[in-house]
């Protein structure tokens, strides 16, 4: 079930690796890295939390800001995965597949893949809009003019804009995918080697 | 239809399930023509994982990572025995009640196998008994993870299905043991069948150390049940203050938790989590789509042409799930079924959602266990060094007791329900 296979790239470990998959590796370290930190953060801010509480002192914006952290900390490591080929899929037919269908199947996957988030990074950019935004007067003129709240939206505890955390989503779109191009090589090149 | 058969054919063709979702719910807003939901897309992504029940989502996982160093497990083993004395079979039966302890610490089926399967397995095969029963036993007590709080598979469900996640693991309680006193017969027969050693009684002074030594380390799940159980701290609290437990125990009395340790446990936690919440992010935005094509209602209208009784219902709901679970995890299929199945069990049956998920859950464990895909079967076989083909075999009669006893929830659905409302 759980997509555990090495990737592809694997059995190439012994070749130079691109570019492509160099940086694609380089970034989901930085973004493990990132998401732990975070997930560090938000634990700490928890049992401040109960400390707090148990001390009479209870600090309201803690659980707003460290569900925030945590959704920060999940696209980020989710892009990672991507590289690490660990989201779940079910593989009943690729096990049953030759080694070549089976390569197939899989760049056909992660083709797919590639879609979504080029759509996903289409619909972040409509949404925040950068262009727009830039040109407008202001941000409140933005909005007025074209409806979109975004910069608007405030948190409910913590005094800041929504805009700053949903500002992850602009990074997973591009990150996640960078990961599904190196992903993408490295099946091209493992059905290469199958050809061969 | 043009959503269904996409949803099933990307399925087949192998595509993370997260990203199927996320697809289905695109495709959907295409051939609708609704595509001013485009733009608060990504929104919905976000917005899905908004919640604070979910936060113990990362932090139990955070737990068992401190679990899997800090010497706990052993502790709680030598206690198990320590306790029981001189019995045939003794050590399988310890290696039951270590799970038994275990599960109130871990979440999760495939964490508590692999951390087990290094401690229960040597030693049983050390006394004598034969490796892959010691494997199977393992793979079993492995179950009772995520049915005795803290479970991985109640959260999920309770943000999915919008239920307090502390009445669903105070549900859990009496099923969990209900399982563990199912498996013990098991154990007994199994013990009859192949001979199993009898365990040696240690002296009283032994004794008297292990309980000592493990004293530290039983803290950890009375901590978690203990702030859950008497209402002091919300789940997502009482896995923070159980994690902070862990680190303190495993550091400070036991000295095996290096600093090392906690810091890579921070980045498998992150890891773990982020493939389960990102489903969960994807799933939030394909449930607007079920509610959009009205599945549910559809759904509902068939069965209630097929039966007006709940429990046949709940039966029927039984066999679907079991073999729902013998292809996907049980964290997917929960996912997938209960924005579909649980407005059709409230509205139309009046099942309350609290005694649906218990069910669903423990119906869903099994699936770890089952061929063709079960993470939980292939974990043990690979840990214990076992063919996965013989070990479900060997697995059946742990399967028979989980079975018996989901038959008995349903027919007595105050197995489930009665600890919620006395507490």
């Amino acid at each position: 079930m759980e997509n555990t296979l090495e990737s592809p790239g694997a059995a190439l470990a012994l070749r130079p690796r691109s570019v492509l998959a160099r940086l694609s590796a380089t970034l989901a370290r930085a973004e493990i890295f990132l998401a732990a930190v975070l997930t560090f953060i938000f634990f700490a801010l928890l049992l401040a939390n109960v400390a707090g509480r148990f001390f009479g002192a209870p600090l309201i914006w803690v659980d707003e800001l460290a569900v925030n952290l945590m959704v920060i900390a999940a696209f980020l490591a989710a892009a990672a995965a991507i590289d690490a080929r660990q989201h779940i899929a079910v593989t009943l037919l690729p096990d049953m597949l030759s080694p070549r269908s089976a390569a197939i199947l899989r760049l056909l996957a992660d083709l797919l893949l590639l879609v979504f988030m080029l759509l996903l990074g289409w619909m972040v950019w409509a949404w925040f809009d950068p262009l727009t935004a830039s040109a407008a007067e202001s941000l409140d003129a933005f909005s007025a003019q074209t409806f979109n709240f975004i910069y608007q939206e405030p948190t409910v505890t913590l005094g800041v804009r929504k805009v700053w955390f949903w500002l992850v989503m602009p990074v997973f779109a591009v990150t996640a995918t960078l990961h599904c191009l190196a992903q993408i090589e490295a099946d091209l090149k493992h059905l290469g080697t199958i050809a061969k | 239809m043009i959503v269904g058969g996409s949803f099933i054919g990307l399925v087949v063709l192998s595509v993370p399930i997260a990203f199927v979702l996320a697809i289905c719910a695109l495709i959907y807003i295409f051939v609708s023509g609704n595509t001013v939901l485009l733009l608060s897309f990504p929104q919905q992504l976000f917005g899905g994982l908004e919640n604070y029940g979910l936060l113990s989502l990362p932090l139990f996982i955070l737990l068992g990572e401190f679990m899997n160093v800090g010497g706990i497990g052993r502790r709680l083993m030598a206690l198990a025995m320590a306790i029981l004395g001189s019995v045939k079979g003794g050590l399988a039966y310890v290696n039951l009640g270590a799970n038994m302890m275990m599960a109130a610490i871990l979440g999760s089926t495939v964490a508590q196998i692999t951390i087990m399967s290094r401690l229960a397995v040597p030693e049983m095969e050390k006394q004598g008994y034969p490796r892959d029963v010691s494997v199977a036993i393992t793979a079993a007590g492995g179950l009772l993870a995520p049915i005795i709080p803290p479970s991985m598979l109640f959260i999920i469900y309770g943000v999915i299905a919008q239920l307090p996640i502390g009445d669903l693991f105070i549900a859990g309680i009496v099923p969990g043991i209900l399982i563990f006193v199912a498996f013990l017969a098991v154990i007994g027969w199994l013990g009859k069948k192949h001979d199993f050693p009898r365990s040696e009684s240690l002296p009283f002074r032994a004794r008297l150390h292990a309980i000592a030594d493990a004293l530290p380390a039983a803290l950890i799940p009375a901590t978690i049940i203990g702030t859950i159980l008497g209402g002091i701290a919300h789940p997502t609290e009482s896995a923070a203050l159980g994690s902070i437990a862990t680190i303190l125990v495993g550091a400070f009395v036991y000295r095996e938790l290096k600093f090392r340790d906690i810091l890579m446990a921070f980045a498998s936690a992150a890891r773990a989590s982020a493939i389960v919440m990102f489903l969960i992010a994807t799933a939030t935005v394909f449930s607007w789509v079920i509610t959009f094509e009205n599945v549910p209602a559809q759904v509902a209208a068939a069965m209630q042409a097929m039966t007006a009784s709940p429990l046949v219902f709940m039966l029927m709901l039984n066999v679907l799930l079991l073999l729902i679970g013998m292809v996907t995890d049980p964290i997917p299929a929960i996912i997938l079924i209960v924005p579909v199945m649980l407005p059709v069990a409230t509205g139309v049956y009046g099942i309350d959602p609290v005694f649906f998920g218990v069910v669903v859950c423990v119906n869903l464990t099994l699936g770890l266990l089952t061929p063709p895909v079960g993470t939980g079967l292939f974990t043990a076989a690979l840990m214990g060094g076992v063919k996965a083909e013989r070990l479900a075999v060997l697995l059946l009669p742990f399967f028979v007791a989980v079975l018996a006893v989901i038959l008995l929830m349903v027919c007595f659905p105050q197995t489930v329900t009665f600890l919620p409302g006395v507490l």
